[in-house]
């Protein structure tokens, strides 16, 4: 077993010593939060070890910095102090040095102390993901706050008004759906709005983005190329898989989208019955790589060539944009507008 | 302790409303989900659609013509005041139009197939000279009373290709009639064999007008006939060439013309080799 394998077998006693540390470091902690708090704390624990083995398997430092200054954020703004966290992430240092004693130094400097630097400084703010140097940044606000006021009708409204008087659906997308929905990360990070709005605002775009179907998918030029599209395992997040699907379906692919929650099986037969030219795989949570991982070996497998070729992304692989290579994927792209001409790279077409 | 417990409780109700909020947007991403697949079939059918009816428009106004002139021919026979040999012809004429015929009903078919999907390969590890030979054999006539010269030649030695030979027979046919076909008397076809690292390379090339820049666009689509026309009056639907790109892509291969630098075109298709 090596070490990454150790600690995947060990992640859940590791975090109950962890948490164990933690309390004993500072027991002003079961006061303040009582026991729920140490139930949270314990749930938490187990969630930075799975980020801190995806980082570690992939040589990626920044995917466990990234993952602890965004939960850093996300403590402050519930008022909680940063000093817990850092208590907390003491404690799970000399609980990997007790548990896991032959574990490699370097686990320790490149990943927990930068991670502990980083919120050591005070935590900037994330800048606003509606930026008025973009296109139709106006609209973006408007339509945002039409949703955080629940009021959907108008937001639909503002959208087709847009798209009858000639904004491309492409441009609604990337500028008023995919900036709407980064903002309204923000705001729930930043507590500024409710889960519940954050749930509401992504099925009502969901929703207004099917009443564009009429424009989107009609007169399009098929290629005669077939893309078949999935989110892993238990992943909620689907619209920017979904928003890939479209922008190829308009450039003239026939795209197959499967969703989440889809057997490893019947990823298989879908893109082997017809053969897909490309599997497109997103992955919004860390944490889900290991899925990931799992279905690009099996469909490499030289036993299981279909010829597919496997395109990634999502907001895991654009923390570290090197990830793609290192799960052995064909190709990335950034956002959706990007992976146009990227699956058409890979399919051997020139691009648009 | 009282606190605790219902501080335990509040904590444990926002949990269980928290799992139905993911619960709904799960049923959610499956409705949108199907809302996406009915979209896209619907604008599939409309599609569809649209080419059933240019297809069906293009077939009447195509067989009008051969229909009535075999209908006249018919009524000139039932008379029966025609001298031995002008009833030959006329019996001649109408076979000949209803080849016509018969090939543009087989081109539609060809091409309703495509659309709907249904063209399947039966494909077989296949020497692809002896079909060459076969195929420009059986041309060397048409090409004969024009006065073409139509000339094959293979460099090197061709791999064996995986390929629907019927269907591959079909689409040398098409671009050998074609360069016949468009080519003024008197001028030269030749088809060259070349085999390359992992892909046999066919070209035709004939002397004959080439394919305007400007239409080089649609002429791998189907009912879009261009320009140029037959020029001893052979039959010509316009449907060849996109079936013919249909079946080289089934193939996984690619099919493109090039023109001539003097005058004439190329036409080159490429099969890749296992
Ligand atoms: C809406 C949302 C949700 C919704 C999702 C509903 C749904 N049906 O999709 C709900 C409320 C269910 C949810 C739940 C959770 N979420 Co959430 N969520 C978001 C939010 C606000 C927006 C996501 C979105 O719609 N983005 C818009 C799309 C268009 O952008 P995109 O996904 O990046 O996609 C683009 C590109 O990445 C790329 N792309 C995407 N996929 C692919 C695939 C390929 C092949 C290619 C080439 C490109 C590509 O193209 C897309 C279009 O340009 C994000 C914030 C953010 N910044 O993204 C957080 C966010 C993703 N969520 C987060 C978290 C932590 C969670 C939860 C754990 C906790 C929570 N917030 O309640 C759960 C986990 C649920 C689960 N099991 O998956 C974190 C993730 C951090 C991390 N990576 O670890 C984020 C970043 C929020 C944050 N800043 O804190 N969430
Ligand atoms: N070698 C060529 N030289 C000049 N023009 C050509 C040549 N090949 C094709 N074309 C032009 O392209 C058009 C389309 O060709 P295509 O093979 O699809 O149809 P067709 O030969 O007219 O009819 P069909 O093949 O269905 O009998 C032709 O009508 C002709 O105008
Ligand atoms: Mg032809």
């Amino acid at each position: 077993m090596n070490n990454i394998e150790v600690l995947e077998s060990l992640k859940e006693p590791l975090a109950a010593v962890a948490v164990e540390q933690t309390y004993r470091l500072d027991p002003t902690l079961m006061v303040r939060y009582g026991a729920s708090g140490r139930d949270k704390c314990l749930q938490d624990t187990f969630c930075h070890i799975q980020n801190l083995i995806q980082a570690l398997r992939y040589s990626s430092p920044l995917l466990f910095t990234e993952y602890v200054s965004w939960f850093a954020y996300l403590l402050v703004n519930q008022n909680i102090p940063v000093q817990d966290l850092h208590t907390n992430l003491a404690a799970l240092g000399s609980a990997l040095k007790e548990q896991v004693p032959d574990l490699e130094e370097s686990v320790f400097s490149k990943y927990l102390q930068p991670a502990v630097q980083i919120i050591n400084k005070p935590l900037a703010d994330v800048d606003s993901f509606i930026d008025d140097s973009q296109p139709h940044a106006m609209l973006c606000r408007e339509y945002l706050a039409a949703l955080l006021e629940g009021n959907h009708k108008q937001a639909r409204q503002m959208v087709l008004e847009a798209v009858k008087s000639g904004t491309s659906v492409r441009d609604i997308y990337l500028y008023i759906f995919q900036n709407s929905q980064w903002e309204v990360g923000r705001l729930w990070q930043q507590k500024k709005i409710t889960v519940g709005q954050e749930h509401f605002c992504t099925a009502a775009t969901q929703s207004i983005m099917s009443q564009l179907y009429p424009y989107t998918f009609s007169g399009v030029q098929r290629l005669g190329k077939r893309l078949v599209a999935i989110c892993v395992g238990d992943e909620l997040h689907e619209l920017g898989l979904r928003m890939l699907s479209d922008f190829l379906e308009m450039d003239g692919w026939d795209t197959y989208y499967l969703g989440a929650n889809v057997p490893l099986e019947s990823i298989l037969k879908a893109i082997s019955e017809p053969p897909a030219d490309v599997l497109a795989i997103s992955t919004t949570m860390t944490i889900h790589l290991p899925f990931t991982q799992m279905i690009i070996d099996r469909v490499h497998d030289e036993s299981f060539s279909t010829g597919a070729r496997i395109l990634v992304g999502g907001y895991a692989f654009n923390i570290d944009p090197m990830l793609w290579q290192k799960v052995g994927a064909d190709g990335y792209a950034v956002n959706s507008a990007v992976a146009v001409d990227e699956a058409r790279r890979l399919v051997g077409l020139a691009p648009v | 302790m009282s606190t605790s417990k219902a501080n335990n409780e509040v904590v444990e109700n926002r949990r269980q409303n928290e799992q139905m909020l993911d619960e709904m947007s799960r049923l959610n991403n499956e409705l949108v989900n199907l809302q996406r697949q009915l979209a896209i079939k619907n604008a599939r059918l409309e599609q569809l659609n649209e080419q059933k009816n240019q297809l069906l428009g293009i077939a009447t106004h195509e067989l009008r013509n051969p229909i009535a002139s075999i209908v006249s021919g018919c009524r000139l026979i039932e008379r029966g005041q025609m001298s031995e040999d002008k009833l030959k012809s006329t019996i001649k004429e109408i076979y000949k139009v209803s080849d016509k015929m018969l090939h543009l009903v087989d081109n539609l078919l060809d091409v309703s197939k495509i659309e709907t999907g249904q063209l399947s390969l039966e494909k077989t590890s296949t020497d692809i000279t002896e079909i060459l030979t076969h195929v420009v054999e059986f041309h060397r006539l048409f090409a004969r009373r024009k006065d073409i010269e139509l000339k094959l030649k293979f460099s090197g030695t061709i791999p064996k290709l995986d390929i629907d030979v019927s269907k591959i027979e079909q689409v040398l046919n098409n671009l050998i009639s074609n360069a016949i076909k468009f080519s003024p008397k008197g001028t030269e076809v030749r088809v060259l064999a070349e085999p390359g690292k992992d892909e046999f390379v066919l070209k035709v090339e004939d002397q004959g007008p080439g394919i305007p820049e400007q239409e080089q666009g649609k002429l791998f689509k189907p009912f879009s006939r261009i320009s140029n026309r037959p020029t001893e009056g052979e039959s010509s639907s316009g449907l060849g060439l996109s079936i013919a790109k249909n079946i080289i892509e089934a193939h996984k291969g690619r099919i493109w013309v090039e023109n001539m630098p003097e005058t004439g075109s190329r036409f080159v298709l490429a099969l890749p080799v296992k």
